[in-house]
């Protein structure tokens, strides 16, 4: 009962605070809240908020991948060069989603059977994934990728950006998974507290070794569309990526210590940073004041989050049983 | 337990191996000429003497071209050898390269400086106790008896802010993307689009922004800043080629980009092929081909004892692309491979 109604509660704080921000920003902008500005919100959220569903399903298990931004540039790279390759996109599509999963079990097995800080092997893994796309390309960016683009800049229905339909696509598998499937609670027990998944017959290992599988799928079609909206396949933009999808899944409400958070409140936490950015501009902000109101604003949205929510649940309803329990056993 | 030992001995083993990997096949296109010095060498019964190249960052695109002709320029040279390592964008990697290089012996080291006066008083030093250097690309003349061969950051300004001046209006209102904060290159570009263009036209900035380099920041601040200003922006003013592409894709989307124009600097492949599709109006190389050429001559002179001095100062001129010459550098990248 109690973990079912703590991520409820930091979800409608978050909406809350959303909606607060959009009503400041529209007051101080007129040119905020229209549809294009909207649109370009959520299009400019679009590439972080898919690594950060697969960061949040990760830090939910009790990991962490840091490999995610530069797989992102390597597998979105390599797509581009297998499309200009063959001309085929739907070949180039598959090809960087298993690049990607291949990576991600290449992490999960280091994580998942030898028991190795993920910190530790998705930051080695950073490097040999800038390394190796750096090695083919021998450091050159891909130019005329040609019909590639359409993952990144084309439109459905004449309004809908398709960076912002695979943001929803994505949205609506990792809520999927994890509410509805046996995976998903895996994940919770996991992240909660592992030797007991483990004595309640999770088979741990498996599940650790298949979401860093599903976060390097996520990646390398983050990657994708990154390289389709940047009209190129350039391996350095997929840096920093790791960090702001972390950023997000946290202010979404994605608990560090792993066993919280969900696929809407990381959804959230990506779409308030992206407001802020866009307010920010169209005020047209001072670029390094612009860097202090960011991070005050991300303490402040953690910090409002922590309060609404200790208000409606109380301190000590607020740690989940899990979190109890893994008091317990220190 | 032991598993887990076992484990991470593997991973380091793993992790040490792909280094090496790394260095191997940079080193490759240096071995390749070294053997064939090598063979020289014997047949000269000469000394060889080595010579060194600390790049910034590899994976950056001018460091890997100038890399690539340097290496070109030495195979003039018979009895010089050419080592290039990488620094990888960290100083502090830089500044132990330059030790490990002066403590192996190396006879000239050429120096693409992260941060030049940084690296000033021991680059000083190091001449001091015999070994020769040269500040390539970049350099703050902060070490009289080091030689230089730069294109001044400066230089690329005014040549695209001149031209700039010619195709804008004179109340023309203009967005501007700016390179990382502390950034000389794009401190002393910004500074001659100040003195050069902003000074002395009626010109309005809109905005101007931090834009880190990167074509997707390029892009998501255009825009932003087509919701605020719209068909009011007649120019947008960038530090670099891939900020300036990034913004011109914003505006593509928003269907105005043939209402502005696009200034970038650098002058690589990526800017030639927007030059040549009409998408930017101009941009500004430091040509890393005759940088090379004069870098090896250079050294080449101060090694066998030529220049009596022990250095000199060149300036290569900057070049200007326009769609009126871009048809040649197309070809150029072509032929160098890097375009393909």
């Amino acid at each position: 009962m109690k973990e079912k109604t703590k991520p409820n509660l930091r979800k409608y704080s978050l909406v809350l605070i959303l909606i607060g921000m959009i009503a400041i920003c529209s007051i101080l902008s007129e040119n905020f809240l229209t549809p294009t500005n909207l649109t370009n919100v959520l299009k400019q959220v679009s590439i972080v908020t898919i690594c950060a569903f697969a960061q949040a399903m990760i830090i939910i298990s009790g990991e962490i991948d840091l490999s995610i931004g530069f797989l992102a540039g390597m597998a979105g790279t390599f797509a581009c060069i297998m499309y200009i390759a063959t001309g085929n996109l739907f070949l180039a599509f598959t090809f960087g989603v298993l690049l990607g999963a291949a990576v991600g079990a290449v992490n999960g097995l280091f994580v998942a059977y030898f028991k190795l800080p993920s910190f530790i092997v998705t930051l080695a893994m950073q490097t040999i994934c800038f390394g190796a796309i750096s090695l083919y390309t021998g450091g050159q960016n891909i130019y005329k990728i040609g019909n590639f683009k359409v993952l990144g800049q084309s439109k459905l229905f004449g309004f809908l950006p398709v960076t912002v339909l695979f943001m929803i696509i994505m949205l609506i598998i990792t809520h999927t998974v994890l509410k509805y499937t046996k995976f998903g609670r895996y994940l919770y027990a996991i992240g909660g507290n592992s030797d007991a998944a483990n004595a309640a017959g999770v088979q741990v290992c498996k599940v650790k070794w298949a979401i860093f599988i599903v976060s390097g799928m996520f990646a390398a079609i983050a990657g994708m569309v990154m390289m389709g909206r940047l009209n190129a396949g350039i391996p350095s933009e997929g840096g920093g990526y790791e960090t702001d999808a972390i950023t997000a899944a946290v202010i979404g409400g994605t608990s560090f210590s792993g066993g919280a958070g969900t696929a809407f409140g990381t959804f959230l936490g990506s779409v308030i940073i992206g407001v802020l950015n866009n307010i920010m501009n169209l005020l047209g902000v001072d670029s390094y004041l612009q860097m202090i109101i960011k991070g005050s604003i991300i303490i402040f949205a953690v910090l409002a989050d922590y309060f609404s929510k200790n208000q409606k649940s109380g301190i000590k309803i607020m740690a989940s049983t899990s979190d109890v329990k893994k008091s317990e056993n220190k | 337990m032991k598993m887990r030992k076992f484990v991470s001995m593997f991973l380091m083993v793993a992790m040490v191996a792909s280094m090496l990997l790394g260095c191997g096949a940079s080193k490759d296109e240096g071995t390749t000429k070294e053997e064939g010095t090598t063979n020289e060498e014997v047949a000269n019964g000469g000394d060889t003497f080595k010579v060194a190249f600390l790049p910034t960052d590899m994976s950056m695109t001018f460091a890997s071209w100038l890399a690539d002709e340097l290496t070109t320029a030495f195979k003039a040279y018979d009895d010089i050898e050419l080592t290039v390592i990488d620094s990888k964008g960290e100083l502090e990697t830089q500044l132990s390269n330059m030790e490990t290089c002066v403590a192996q012996g190396y006879d000239y080291v050429i120096l693409l400086p992260i941060e030049p006066a940084a690296e000033d008083d021991i680059v000083a030093g190091y001449i001091e106790e015999g070994t020769p250097f040269m500040m390539i690309n970049l350099d703050d003349f902060g070490v009289e008896n080091a030689s230089s061969v730069i294109a001044n950051p400066y230089d690329l300004g005014i040549v695209v802010s001149e031209y700039a001046k010619s195709q804008l209006p004179d109340d023309a209102n203009v967005v501007v993307l700016l390179g990382p904060s502390g950034n000389t290159d794009s401190i002393e570009r910004r500074r001659a689009y100040e003195e050069n263009l902003f000074g002395k036209t009626n010109m309005t900035i809109l905005d101007e922004q931090i834009g880190d380099w990167e074509k997707g920041k390029g892009m998501e601040l255009m825009e932003n800043w087509i919701q605020v200003h719209g068909d009011k922006i007649d120019a947008v003013i960038s530090m670099n080629d891939a900020m300036a592409i990034g913004a011109y894709e914003a505006a593509k989307e928003a269907g105005i980009q043939d209402d502005i124009k696009f200034f970038g600097v650098d002058g690589l492949a990526d800017a030639a092929v927007a030059v040549e599709n009409g998408e930017m109006t101009a941009t500004a190389l430091q040509d890393a081909k005759v940088m090379a050429e004069e870098g090896a001559r250079i050294c080449n002179e101060v090694l066998t004892k030529a220049n009596s001095e022990g250095f000199e100062k060149v300036q290569i001129p900057v070049t200007l692309i326009t769609e009126e010459n871009v048809a040649e550098f197309i070809t150029r990248y072509t032929e160098n491979g890097m375009l393909k």
